[in-house]
């Protein structure tokens, strides 16, 4: 029950991009240096790239649903909500914890990469899928491109990462998988994948993390043992 | 005492043989289409053309100037080819601002104007009508509707004390999808309402049972949503050729053939078929003129469908 069409949908976004310009290219660049910070981290880096992202989805949540798609579709002030928790948690996050983003060669981390790229190269995506340069959606302004890198910069953290940071990104996959069938944009109907994958790949990897710990430990002790008996 | 199945079927019968008599002439000329299908309100007299047009997702285009501009050529097609009746919501995003858009670009066209009141407070109802006023660019509306029963109470008390005033004309009720029928079908027996408006089309005929023919018996118009259920006939029936005994009818494409399906019912008022393209508003409203199916017509059509 959606009340109105991809046209309308991509015709918002071009006067949303229009009104906002010159912030989309801005956007793209600072999400870009968000992704090389993670493969030549910097002092200060770590709280950059939360920032950017907590920023990322308050803005969206503000800027895009609650004040300019809510005119479109009387959903938007609930979406523009959740936007709005999830950009608060992550800088809760952020400034309570000790952070890092770090690409480390690993599988998680490729795949996190890859998810990162991926949602800033979404304008070339919706360009291929025959969207007008003015309707191409933009990392950190529009909710699918800042889903998707969310998901990217949360596999690309070391060590445990805070599941609740990814339960609102997910259930935005999940949304926009529906809109996506309904409307048919066929570029978006791969977000349910992204969502469930990557909320599997974290919880995988959190699994992982905690496996290596306890065995670590079961070492330490071993060795402790051993220096005792000896 | 007839049981009130009895009378519906007795008047049901009767309207229709009225309505196929007066209707039973060949389509003119394309330059003049012949008398327009009106019916009236029940509770005024007032007639209204039987096809008018819903603003759901299809008038909801926001501020695109381009997308504003061929809402106003479907409009247009609208008043000229005979509709007035226009329905929309606060529900329905920006479809009232660009209805208001495309009614002061038009000019000197009088709609009947249908909307919808959407708020689950009560004390928030009266600023929406005057948010939908503004819009539309109307004095008054014509009919307000308490919009899927929406804290219906407290919404009806507004509206009956506006009626009273003079700031609307008629006061209604709505539902979509078959949602809520029992409590829609006891408002209905038990509140002054002047009109309902329902699901009904050839496939979903449910309203048939209860709605329609307690409709007539309290009098009320009948507004018949999602005629084409949502576009779902077109993908169900369109690969089908149009039969050739639709022509019986005046039906020039399946868009005619299901709508003279709806607005042959002789409880239905008016059915609100939507579009945003002008060539299927000319369909749509080509069902306004010609001849209309009678009861046996009207089983054959639910056999044909039922049977692709």
């Amino acid at each position: 029950m959606l009340p109105y069409t991809a046209e309308v949908l991509f015709a918002s976004i071009a006067q949303y991009n229009r009104a906002l310009w010159p912030l989309p290219p801005v956007a793209l660049i600072l999400c870009l240096v968000a992704i090389l910070l993670t493969l030549r981290p910097v002092r200060g880096g770590n709280r950059a790239i939360g920032a950017l992202l907590a920023a990322a989805w308050l803005w969206t949540g503000i800027g895009w649903h609650l004040l300019y798609f809510a005119h479109l579709n009387f959903a938007a002030p609930l979406y523009g909500a959740f936007f709005v928790l999830q950009g608060l948690l992550l800088a809760w996050t952020m400034a309570r914890g000790k952070r890092r983003f770090r690409f480390d060669g690993g599988r998680f981390a490729w795949v996190g990469l890859l998810l990162a790229i991926t949602a800033v190269a979404w304008p070339l995506i919706d360009r291929a899928f025959g969207m007008s340069w003015l309707s191409e959606r933009v990392v950190g302004l529009e909710p699918v491109p800042t889903t998707i890198l969310t998901f990217g910069l949360l596999l690309l953290m070391r060590g445990r990462t805070p599941l609740h940071l990814a339960i609102v990104p997910l259930l935005w996959t999940l949304v926009a998988g529906v809109t996506a069938w309904i409307l048919w944009i066929p570029q978006d109907l791969v977000l349910p994948v992204i969502g469930l994958g990557g909320f599997g790949l974290l919880a995988w990897k959190n699994q992982r993390r905690a496996h290596r710990a306890a065995r670590q430990d079961d070492m330490s002790k071993d060795r402790r043992a051993h220096r005792e008996s000896c | 005492m007839p049981s009130r199945k009895e009378v519906s079927r007795r008047a049901f019968l009767g309207s229709l043989a009225m309505l196929a008599a007066s209707r039973c002439r060949p389509l003119r000329a394309q330059g003049d289409p012949g008398p327009r299908l009106a019916r009236r309100i029940p509770v005024s007299g007032e007639e209204v053309p039987a096809i008018g047009m819903g603003s759901w997702i299809t008038f909801n285009v926001g501020d695109d100037p381009t997308l504003r501009a061929v809402r106003v050529q479907v409009l247009r097609a609208f008043f000229e080819r005979g509709g007035t009746v226009i329905d929309s919501s606060p529900m329905y995003g920006t479809s009232e601002e660009v209805i208001g858009h495309c009614l002061a670009r038009i000019g000197n066209r009088r709609p009947f104007a249908a909307t919808k009141i959407w708020t689950p407070f009560q004390m928030f109802g009266p600023r929406q009508m005057e948010d939908s006023r503004a819009y539309w660019g109307v004095e008054r509306f014509d009919l307000m509707q308490i919009h899927n029963l929406l804290n219906w109470q407290g919404h009806l008390e507004t509206l009956l004390e506006n009626k009273s005033q003079g700031r609307i004309r008629y006061v209604g009720i709505t539902t979509s999808h078959g949602r809520r029928l029992a409590e829609f079908e006891r408002i209905m027996a038990e509140q002054p309402l002047d009109a309902v408006q329902f699901t009904y089309n050839i496939v979903d005929r449910e309203a048939e049972q209860r709605l329609l023919p307690l409709a007539a018996e309290r009098g009320l118009a009948v507004i018949a949503n999602r005629p084409f259920r949502g576009g779902q006939l077109f993908s169900m029936y369109q690969q089908h050729p149009l039969p050739g005994w639709a022509a019986e009818i005046d039906c020039d494409g399946w868009a005619q053939f299901f709508l003279k399906f709806v607005v042959s019912h002789p409880a239905i008022t008016c059915a609100i078929p939507a579009t945003s393209r002008v060539d299927h508003m000319q369909q749509n409203m080509g069902a306004l003129y010609g001849r209309l199916p009678d009861a046996g017509m009207r089983a054959r059509m639910i056999r044909h469908v039922e049977s692709l």
